[in-house]
């Protein structure tokens, strides 16, 4: 028998010496001693005396409850007596001894009043739930990435969640409760504080005056029971539920609440940063002063007036045009903030990998739904970890609909989100955030394919970064680039904003206006600075900025997530009017107190505001530019002439003549740069893009009057397959029901 | 074994791939395109190298060019001509961009522009050295960038680099202000980039050597033929293997096979060379009504410091081809070395890119002699068209080098002998070769540390500058400055104009618009009170319009003031014909519309003829001093003008070092 010297992991003082032997140590199988550098010693009235290095142990002590469902009394040792002790213990590297094998008898089992813990894959098995050939996989799995048995089964499809429930009500002795169809206004509503019960993943759906019954997903731990229990000043009594149902639950029950909440929270709790109002009085006054002073001006003197005005548009054209040329070169030179090679991502231990949150916003999109959900799965990430929320709007039933007969895993989380106004993306993504378990938190669109490796590099980036980094921008571009003029056009336009221009704003530390999708963000930062603002119809821009004001800093990923694009033009023009409409609605937001912002992100940054987000009156402009360069040509008009004098004349001409060469030129290279050879050519009518974008502009600015935080929506499912083979085909569900 | 009631077994295995729907994973997750193509790794750039090989070069060029200038007083006037332009632009009234002219290469003038915004940088001539040796310097750690992308160490890189530095005919151009360096600047860029693009196939080396190529060609229309030999170098190398995913081949991926790929590397590069040369076109049709007649005007600014006598010697293909190897022989030795090193690694070695410098090379060289037939005129085989060649010849030995594995260093050995023997050639050339813009008087002047004032020099040149000096520094000093008092054609009389440091008392052709400045030549009385006309050259249509003035023979047109190359009329107040009395005998002749007479024209002088005026005067290197006796009527008081500056207003001009 060996002896181990052992100090007790609570009072840590009295070191005592403990006997192992093989029959406790037994109760766990030998890689997880291993792995862990744990052995168990002595097994007492449902609980295992196990001693470690560092004393309690979080994660060998969930292991030990699944694989034996008993509770884990600690207590501390030396690493090298342990290790010593386990392959004394054990024999063979790494994998546990045939139990058959073992010398010691029943009858030592019997007399040291052990009972054998049956294993849960064992139970699993033993039930005709799973093969032999899913459970070694899921050993396998586990092996790797060191998440329980179970759970792998069930993420993986393998398992129905409640069949795994019902074995482990079983083997830990709880009962079960279906809250599928509980009615939520028989729950007790301050027995718990919701925010405990979130925190916890549980629910409490009855009370009384000395018990609170809550549904959890596994059992709980003894301190959370314990924090419950005080909080409530009952006993707790625990009852097994899916997980999904336990939050769809508590969801229905505070409703109202987080309704409010997805609403309100910013503009309640940072009102100078909510586009709640388009205008503010104040910048009412000044617009209707400007307008006035400017009228006098006219009528005074009104070429000179218009000259000036010439002057300032041309400076203002020359300063947007040479930041976004310096963006892209400084792209040239940069360099992302980690290597993500395969090699790397490689050697990554996916056990350390954390809860990763993916809100996916959906409205009328039941066509996409198993594009999605391929999508999703294509990720490589262990599925234990992904908590994805499916937000679907109350008014669409369809789509809901579609993700219920799908019958996905419960890593997939429909959510309802209320309906109520204003109906947006970023509203339906504070109500999603309510409830989620990640660490970090990336939205993704439903036709979103994202770059499998994409949440790994983000872990890597975010663990590499310091502290300051608060998201991470992926690329974003399109799969169905050749479907027609259009989309290509709009590849290019992307190529160029996500391969050039966003780099580079990463290279000068500028603000980075964020992306529509495959935004990755540290959770408790993004809740820090108050989510999404849900009147701001380009939220992404609007948080990427606000972020940079609270002094987080915004980084690039060299990953692509490929979206479809807009095939149609009429589809089109609405998107990007609601992209241009959403700049100018962020601008005045931060144009409300530009002193304040200026303090708040210093005058680089300030300025890069300026050109970038501000810089979106420019396609309101062009038209007449355009007009009057037309004009001219064709009829020599003295009058435009003498409204260009001098300067401004150069100016004016070297951004016609250069300006806009370069931005056709650097979206050719830019497409060139990422391999898209076939974009290459039409790269060379660019310039006909921007007279669209001026057509959306106009239609976006004169919607901020009468429609300020109407949500036009991208129509997806249009083009799925790229463009090969016409619409996509709603493609039978039936993977995950088998 | 039983299946337990209420639950079902799932078929396969854990993996995620079960959870998609097989035709959906098929259709989607197979048509993620592929990863963007990796940026390749690009080897660690010398940076502090360079910029100390540039300040190092630049600053040696910039002080010879300095003291070339102020005690040779050899001044290249082509370059005057262009600092004039770029002056203009700034300082005339009004400022126009249309001072610079649109037939020759417009990067001469427009490379001005930023320190002409110093008035006395430009006054001075001081901004032509300037402008040449940051030039020349970059152009220098641009070469030390190639010497160090075909793998050659510090120590033999930077032995190269002086030897090819002091090539005597880079030393001379890199301080003279012509616009022969800043074109080098950008072919050296072009072929830095072309050789990291073959080593890499990174996209933006392409963009880099598209953009260099294009304003290299805006300084030179020549190397038009260089970016034809750089298509045909990107065919040859080809764009590396497709990056695309072959399966996604005309479905939603943008990626193409090698033919695409081929495509758009060929884009990359030529686009901003064709917009350089659609925008060219478009604006000479716009402005002369001529889209190509800056094509055909391959003569060069007018010097109206030589007699332009060589212009008459016609040119066949076997005299340009002699010329041609005469000049490779003198500046660029290295060049035949290189074709024979190039062919060698080509066959040898199998190197794509040496097939594609060879042809570079070719069209390099056949430049010059494409411009002397097209013209018919032999003295465009100027020596500086052999710098270009130099660079070229010394990028080709370093690929050899890179490329030759074991001929490496027979090739590193032969750019030693080479470039050694690029420096006495070099001199021998600069003195004796028949067309050149006076490197000979610069090998006088490195020799002697005299001055070259008033000396002659191969080509007809009289150097010095002191008859501009001394004809500026009398307007400025004894004329009134009013705002377009004085009549001149600026494309003879920019000298005078630059130095003065006032253009706006000038009423030239940018002012406002050639049929104004047209009138005025048909119609001065009254209107000019005086006309500045050159002596030396025959095409000054102010000369033409009244052939006699310069000798006093024109009715109210008085010589006062007089040097070497130019002659102050007074113009009288009103017409000789209505004062009466002698009537208008020689009165002024029509001046000619037609090439002649185009906006900023280039005035074709074929063959030179000069007067026997024009004769005497040259042949008289000194200044006359003091003003000409009028020989007619005395000179009219300058009629008040409402547009008048200040009439003493100070001078920014023209001290030279030495006056």
């Amino acid at each position: 028998m060996l002896t181990l010297a052992v100090r007790d992991a609570e009072d840590q003082v009295g070191e005592q010496q403990v006997a192992a032997g093989p029959a406790v140590a037994h109760l766990l199988p030998a890689d997880i001693c291993r792995r862990h550098h744990v052995l168990p010693v002595e097994f007492n009235d449902g609980v295992i005396t196990a001693v470690a290095p560092e004393g309690i142990d979080p994660k060998a002590e969930a292991e030990i409850r699944e694989q034996t469902g008993f509770e884990t009394r600690w207590l501390i040792g030396e690493t090298a007596e342990i290790d010593l002790a386990i392959e004394q213990l054990f024999t063979g590297n790494g994998q546990a001894e045939p139990f058959d094998r073992v010398e010691f008898s029943a009858d030592d089992l019997l007399k040291s009043g052990l009972v054998l813990a049956p294993q849960l894959g064992d139970m699993l098995a033993s039930r005709g739930l799973v093969t032999e050939e899913q459970l070694s996989a899921a050993l396998a799995e586990q092996e790797r990435t060191g998440d329980r048995v179970g759970e792998i089964l069930v993420h993986g499809g393998a398992v129905e969640e409640l069949a795994l429930l019902r074995v482990l009500s079983e083997q830990l002795d709880l009962p079960m409760a279906d809250l599928s169809k509980f009615d939520e206004a028989k729950a007790p509503l301050d027995a718990v504080p919701e925010a405990v019960q979130r925190r916890y993943g549980c629910v409490v759906f009855a009370a009384d005056m000395e018990t609170v019954y809550v549904a959890v997903p596994n059992i709980l731990d003894s301190d959370v029971e314990a924090e419950i229990a005080r909080s409530s000043g009952r006993k707790v009594e625990q009852f097994l539920a899916p997980r999904n149902e336990i939050e769809s639950l508590l969801r229905r029950i505070n409703r109202e609440a987080y309704s409010q909440y997805a609403r309100y929270n910013l503009r309640e709790n940072h009102p100078e940063s909510s586009a709640h109002l388009v205008v503010t009085g104040g910048q009412k006054a000044g617009l209707i002063a400007g307008v006035l002073v400017l009228a006098a001006f006219l009528v005074w003197q009104f070429t000179t007036t218009v000259t000036v005005i010439f002057a300032l548009l041309s400076v203002m054209y020359a300063l947007t045009s040479l930041y976004k040329l310096m963006a892209g070169y400084s792209a040239l030179e940069h360099r992302y903030l980690m290597d993500t090679s395969p090699a790397t991502l490689q050697a990554m231990d996916e056990r350390d990998l954390p809860m990763y949150t993916i809100l996916v916003p959906l409205f009328k999109e039941a066509e996409v739904i198993p594009y999605l959900v391929a999508g999703i799965e294509s990720l490589d990430y262990p599925k234990t970890k992904l908590d994805v929320r499916l937000l679907c709007e109350e008014d669409d039933p369809e789509t809901l609909e579609a993700i219920l007969s799908l019958d996905l895993p419960p890593h997939f989380n429909p959510i309802v989100v209320p309906a109520s106004q204003p109906q947006t993306k970023p509203k339906a993504c504070n109500y999603g955030l309510l409830g989620a378990k990640g660490e970090y938190v990336v939205i993704y669109d439903a036709e979103d394919r994202p770059d499998p490796e994409q949440l790994k590099k983000a872990v890597l980036m975010f663990e590499a970064g310091d502290d300051s980094i608060a998201c991470i921008q992926a690329k974003l571009n399109f799969f169905n680039q050749q479907t027609n003029m259009l989309t290509r056009w709009f590849s290019i336009e992307y190529s160029m904003l996500f391969d050039l221009v966003l780099p580079g704003l990463d290279a000068r530390h500028d603000p980075i206006p964020l992306g529509g999708t495959s935004n990755h963000i540290k959770l408790s930062e993004l809740v820090e600075v108050g989510g999404w603002d849900p009147y701001n119809v380009t939220e992404d821009a609007d948080l990427g900025v606000r972020l940079h004001q609270a002094g987080y800093r915004t980084t690039m990923m060299d990953s692509t997530t490929y979206e479809e694009a807009n095939t149609n033009l009429g589809s089109w023009v609405r998107q990007r009017s609601r992209w241009i409409k959403g700049y100018i609605q962020t601008w005045l937001v931060y144009m409300r107190n530009p002193f304040q912002l200026l303090s708040s992100v210093g005058f680089k940054a300030f300025m890069s505001f300026q050109l970038l987000i501000g810089g979106t009156f420019i396609f309101l402009i062009n038209p007449f530019f355009w007009f009057l360069t037309t004009l001219f040509a064709l009829t020599q008009a003295g009058f435009i002439e003498k409204l260009f004098p001098g300067w401004v004349y150069y100016l004016a001409a070297a951004l016609l003549f250069l300006g806009n060469f370069t931005f056709m030129y650097l979206g050719l290279a830019a497409a060139a740069r990422r391999g898209d050879d076939r974009l290459v050519p039409y790269a060379l009518f660019f310039p006909f893009y921007w007279g669209l974008m001026s057509i959306a502009a106009w239609k976006g600015f004169s919607q901020l009057f009468t429609n300020p935080f109407y949500w036009e929506k991208t129509e997806h499912g249009i083009d799925l397959q790229g463009g090969a083979e016409g619409k996509a085909k709603p493609t039978p569900a039936r993977g995950v029901v088998g | 074994m039983d299946e337990p009631t209420g639950t079902r077994i799932r078929e396969g295995a854990a993996g995620a791939i079960d959870l998609v729907d097989p035709d959906v994973a098929e259709q989607t997750i197979h048509q993620v395109p592929p990863a963007p193509v990796a940026l390749q790794g690009e080897a660690p750039r010398p940076r502090l190298e360079s910029w100390l090989v540039a300040a190092v070069f630049g600053l040696f060029y910039g002080l010879v060019g300095y003291f070339v200038i102020t005690d040779g007083r050899i001044v290249t006037f082509d370059a005057v001509h262009l600092l004039n332009e770029a002056y203009m632009t700034w300082w005339n009234s009004p400022p126009k961009l249309a001072a610079i002219t649109l037939q020759s290469a417009p990067m001469g003038s427009l490379s001005f522009l930023p320190l002409a915004l110093v008035k006395p940088l430009a006054t001075s001539l001081v901004a032509m050295p300037v402008l040449t040796a940051l030039a020349g310097g970059a152009m220098m750690a641009l070469v030390n960038s190639i010497l160090y992308r075909c793998g050659l160490a510090l120590g033999p890189r930077i032995g190269l680099l002086v030897l090819f530095g002091l090539n005597p005919m880079l030393v001379y151009y890199a301080g003279n202000g012509e616009p022969v360096l800043p074109g080098m600047a950008c072919a050296a860029i072009g072929l830095l980039s072309l050789v990291s693009w073959a080593q890499t196939r990174g996209t933006r080396h392409l963009t880099a050597a598209g953009l260099a190529i294009a304003f290299a060609m805006m300084f030179d229309y020549g190397y038009a033929l260089w970016a034809l030999g750089f298509v045909i170098a990107i065919m040859i190398v080809g764009p590396g293997a497709s990056s695309g995913n072959p399966r996604l081949n005309g479905h939603g991926d943008g990626r193409g096979n090698r033919g695409d790929r081929m495509r758009s590397s060929l884009l990359v590069f030529m686009t901003p060379i064709v917009y350089a040369l659609m925008l060219w076109i478009l604006i000479n049709t716009l402005i002369l009504g001529s889209p190509f007649g800056w094509l055909t005007a391959q003569t060069g600014m007018i010097q109206v410091n030589t007699t332009g006598v060589l212009q008459a010697v016609t040119a066949s293909p076997s005299s340009a081809l002699g010329d041609l190897l005469d000049v490779v022989l003198g500046v660029a030795p290295l060049a035949l070395v290189a074709v024979f090193l190039l062919i060698l690694t080509g066959f040898l070695k199998g190197d794509r890119l040496s097939w594609g410098l060879f042809l570079i090379l070719l069209l390099a060289a056949s430049v010059p002699v494409i411009r002397v037939l097209v013209a018919d005129q032999a003295d465009l085989m100027l020596l500086s068209v052999g710098l270009p060649l130099a660079l070229l010849a010394l990028t080709a030995v370093a690929w050899s080098v890179h490329a030759g594995d074991g001929l490496g260093i027979f090739a590193l050995v032969a750019m030693v002998v080479g470039l050694i023997a690029t420096i006495p050639l070099g001199w021998d050339a600069m003195q004796n070769y028949r067309y050149q813009d006076q490197a000979q008087a610069f090998t006088r002047f490195v020799e002697s540390r005299e001055s070259q004032e008033g000396t002659k020099s191969v080509g007809g040149y009289t150097v010095g500058i002191d008859p501009e000096v001394a004809m500026a520094r009398h307007i400025n000093e004894q004329l009134p400055q009013v705002k377009n008092s004085i009549l001149v054609d600026e494309n003879y009389s920019y000298g005078p104009m630059l130095l003065s440091g006032r253009p706006q008392i000038f009423a030239d052709r940018a002012d406002r618009g050639e049929s104004l400045w047209e009138s005025l030549v048909l119609d001065p009385f009254g209107r000019v009170d005086y006309m500045l006309v050159t002596t030396g050259r025959a095409g000054d249509q102010l000369r033409k319009a009244y052939p006699r003035m310069v000798a006093g023979g024109e009715p109210g047109l008085t010589p006062i003031f007089r040097t070497a190359r130019y002659v102050l009329i007074s113009v009288s107040a009103t017409r000789p014909d209505e004062v009466g009395g002698s009537g208008n005998v020689n009165g002024p002749t029509t001046v000619q519309p037609g090439p002649q007479s185009t906006p900023r024209p280039f005035t074709p002088v074929t063959p030179a003829t000069v007067d026997s005026s024009a004769a005497s005067t040259d042949s008289s290197a000194t200044v006359e001093a003091t003003p000409t006796a009028p020989t007619t009527t005395p000179a009219p008081a300058p009629s008040p003008s409402p547009s008048s500056t200040a009439p003493s207003g100070t001078s920014s001009a023209p001290i030279l070092e030495g006056e």
